[in-house]
């Protein structure tokens, strides 16, 4: 146990308690963000049940390669995540900051990859509303109103955990991460995480519903 | 939980795994397996998430509370969904 | 103060140590100052709206009018006053202290929680000041998303805002009770206070989420200008209805519960005897959270949801009043051969049984099909839920004020003014609310400000009524103000009840305890009374 105060916070009785404490804070917060996006899910679950034939043909049109590009990308970014993390229990700095730096290269990769794919499916119509593609049926416009609904969701949920990875890199440079401190690192690591879990559902229900007709 | 503590070689083996995995879900996306393609893919992406839950996020060392706090968010899904497919099936909506 | 040691509320007198703050018991008031602002506005809503309906004709606003103010009160009374007042005013004050912490487990999202209920409440003012929202607290599609020409966007956007220090606040409390109780306190000796708010907090956690992307999708129709709510595009309004009420059926056992919890910590104490049934109570807590989460549908029996689903949602509506019904028969069998006392805390609870019991039998009224067919959408429904959440919750919380006000002010308040007000608010919310049930049986729709003339005695009454309960509700304002100041010192436990906070000098110090407590018994250790319920 650490005898320095000034890392465990005053409301908790040791270092102990607090490690728990905040781990299992976040594992709760990672519970209500399941039930956030349950909701988006639940709705493409029934829409995609009683308009199976319009998803079919809708999802033929998002782009797979810029999909299967950014899953790839975010599947790394978690592994340079998880290694930036043990590298702090290590207590070896140098390579924590070169890992979270792979991981907001990454990161932002996954970003520049969605725009450009975003770009395209603009380019393509698929926006509902008036200009939506005609040779789509007017259902079709239910799985790209979540499409952009979800995907869009979870960009936001990347930058903001984008914008945590630079605060743990700025904290990590400033020598506020350490093998006895590094709580902040694995508390936004379980973030991270759960952002990429959430794209591998994203991924086979946006941009597989029929790929073999 | 006091399994062994998880080594470097461990987490590129996790990450080797989930990218197989990913292109098995998309190759099998391709096959024509009729109403076995949405199953096999949504079991491969469930196992995917349970790879890193337990070894990315840590939930094997964890004490069994973190299990049931991962898994109560999943578990009220399952009520929502259940009670509000019993609405859904059960009428001619569409 | 009482003496010459500080106590929270003298340490540190700027605004600044009142904004910054991270003590949990200086960010229970701020929560009680605000609440109490938003429930003013909520309530000259109420009163508009009653004064409009003592004639059948609609004279005093227009309907356009009538309809903003029924969604205003109800926006800020669901969302800016009932869902944070015991949680966050008493929940905030008392955790710590009953568990014997020396704060909650994050005391900055504890603060960061406040500052988004103000955000919110703000863009919700802001969206009344403006002009208001007419779509009812309930936001149903499609009016709201593609009809409705008012400021809805803005107001669900404070609500979203609010959400999230909603959520934050229930995170807060699981994990303080989780893990930072005292030595020696185990679950079971835990006060059924504490049981009621980890119940609530589960809720908190679990369904605002769902509020929260329910909203977020709804303004996103409407910006878009379509969705996944229109059937222009083969969508389904009725799954807006679905997800609405996934949250706000449980959002009201979130403005139950805690009301639950103070009735058990006030009758062990003024029955001076140990409550009966104790893990019943505790259990009971824990199955209205979760079977309130499978009962939604009871909000959608004439909505075109299939007749089997609202089958199913009936049943499981009928169970869930079993838990609820445990508890009053455990109360009552504390009450049962006690040593009472009629303070003002203690009205407030039997007023609260009584209250309560008959709003809890009306919602199985209104579970079953067949009925709920008749009087849904009538004011059989609004005296229903009023019962429950004004003359349950609020009386709760009124009671729980008064208990607790001397641990919290260091003072008492006037006893025989407290009782005077007790008695008017049981005699005024009666007045007020039972007329209405007879007016939604005979057929008078909720939401309207004109009605058929034969409706209009009752209409009376229940104005006449209103003007009592605002009495009941304007003396406590009173009197617990001018107590802060010139009420007698109360000393660290006035009414002798058990629990740590009584434990500690009142009002207690910022760090709670000089020492951490060590817990050997069970809670509600009263002394044993004898043959003639006199303490032994």
């Amino acid at each position: 146990m650490t005898e320095k105060n000034s890392i465990v916070a005053e409301q908790f009785v040791d270092a102990a308690q607090q490690n728990e404490a905040t781990a299992l804070g976040l594992w709760t917060f990672i519970a209500t963000e399941i039930l956030f996006f349950g909701g988006l899910f639940l709705a493409y679950a029934i829409y995609r049940h009683f308009y199976y034939h319009e998803f079919d043909l809708a999802s033929r049109r998002t782009d797979l390669f810029f999909g299967t590009l950014n899953s790839v990308i975010l599947l790394t970014s978690s592994l340079t995540m998880v290694l930036a993390v043990q590298a702090a229990k290590r207590d070896q700095a140098k390579m924590v900051v070169r890992f979270l730096s792979l991981t907001i290269f990454l990161g932002a990769s996954f970003l520049v990859v969605k725009a450009f794919e975003y770009h395209k499916d603009i380019a393509d119509q698929l926006v509902p509303g008036e200009k939506f593609n005609a040779a789509l049926p007017p259902a079709a416009q239910l799985f790209f109103w979540l499409y952009w609904a979800m995907t869009g969701l979870h960009a936001i949920h990347i930058l903001i955990g984008m914008g945590l990875l630079s605060v743990m890199f700025f904290l990590t440079r400033r020598g506020r991460i350490s093998a006895p401190h590094f709580a902040p690192l694995e508390l936004t690591g379980l973030y991270w995480h759960f952002v990429d879990i959430v794209w591998l559902f994203l991924y086979p229900l946006l941009y597989l519903v029929n790929r073999h007709a | 939980m006091n399994a062994k503590p998880p080594t470097q070689k461990l987490f590129y083996l996790i990450w080797l795994a989930l990218v197989i995995m990913h292109f098995l879900i998309l190759g099998s996306a391709y096959l024509n397996l009729k109403f076995a393609n949405t199953p096999i893919v949504l079991t491969l992406a469930v196992f995917q998430m349970i790879l890193i839950l337990l070894y990315f996020m840590e939930l094997r060392y964890r004490a069994k509370l973190f299990w049931l706090f991962a898994a109560v968010g999943f578990f009220w899904l399952a009520l929502q969904w259940i009670l509000t497919a019993s609405d859904y099936l059960s009428r001619q909506w569409h | 103060m009482n003496d010459n040691r500080q106590n929270y509320l003298s340490a540190g007198d700027t605004v600044g140590s009142w904004l910054l703050t991270n003590d949990h018991k200086r960010i229970g008031i701020l929560f009680l100052c605000a609440i109490l602002f938003f429930f003013v506005i909520a309530a000259v809503a109420a009163a508009l709206m009653r004064l409009e309906l003592l004639t059948p004709q609609g004279d005093l606003v227009l309907s356009e009018t009538y309809n903003k103010l029924f969604t205003m009160h109800g926006v800020l009374m669901v969302w800016f006053f009932l869902i944070p007042s015991i949680p966050n005013v008493l929940g905030n004050f008392l955790v710590p202290l009953m568990i014997g912490a020396r704060d909650l487990a994050f005391p900055r999202l504890n603060l960061l929680s406040w500052y988004l209920f103000m955000i919110g409440g703000f863009f919700a003012i802001h969206a009344i000041a403006i002009g208001g929202v007419d779509t009812g607290w309930t936001f149903y599609t499609p009016y709201s998303t593609a009809y409705s020409n008012t400021h809805v966007i803005e107001m669900a956007l404070g609500i979203f805002i609010a959400g999230f220090g909603s959520i934050l606040t229930g995170l807060n409390f699981i994990i303080t009770i989780q893990k930072m109780r005292a030595p020696g306190l185990t679950w079971f000796r835990l006060p059924l206070f504490i049981w009621s708010i980890y119940a609530t907090s589960i809720i908190l956690v679990l369904a605002t989420p769902v509020l929260a992307i329910t909203l977020a999708l709804m303004i996103l129709e409407r910006v878009w200008g379509l969705g996944i709510f229109d059937p222009k595009i083969g969508g389904d309004p009725i799954l807006f209805q679905h997800l609405f009420w996934f949250y706000s059926h449980p959002a009201v056992y979130i403005m139950i519960l805690p009301g639950l919890g103070v009735i058990s910590e006030i009758i062990p104490c003024f029955a001076r005897k140990k409550i009966f049934g104790y893990k019943f109570i505790a259990f009971s807590s824990v199955s209205i959270a979760l079977i309130g989460f499978l009962v939604w549908g009871h909000h959608m029996f004439v909505s075109s949801q299939s007749l089997y689903a609202g089958m199913v949602f009936s049943f499981l509506s009928f169970l869930v009043a079993i838990p609820s019904a445990i508890k009053v028969f455990n109360w009552t069998m504390t009450l049962y051969r006690g040593s009472i006392s009629l303070e003002a805390p203690m009205l407030y609870a039997l007023g609260f049984i009584g209250l309560f019991v008959v709003g809890g039998l009306t919602g199985l009224f209104l579970a079953s099909l067949a009925v709920d067919v008749h009087v849904h959408g009538t004011y059989f429904v609004v005296a229903h839920f009023h019962y429950i959440m004004v003359g349950g919750m609020v009386t709760a919380f009124m009671g729980g004020l008064h208990f607790w006000w001397p641990k919290i002010t260091g003072r008492k308040y006037p006893e025989k003014l407290a009782q005077l007000a007790a008695i008017i608010l049981f005699i005024g919310f009666n007045l007020t609310f039972f007329p209405q049930f007879v007016l939604g049986y005979l057929g008078m729709p909720r939401r309207v400000h004109d009605y058929a003339p034969e409706f209009q005695i009752y209409n009376v009454l229940s104005t006449a009524g209103a003007s009592i309960l605002a009495i009941a509700y304007l003396l406590p304002l009173i009197y617990l103000a001018w107590s802060i100041r010139h009420g007698k010192i109360a000393g660290p436990n006035p009414w002798r009840a058990t629990g740590l906070e009584w434990q500690t000098a009142s009002p207690p110090p910022t760090e709670n305890f000089p020492a951490t407590p060590v817990v050997v018994a069970d809670a509600y250790e009263y002394p044993p009374l004898d043959d003639h319920g006199e303490p032994t």
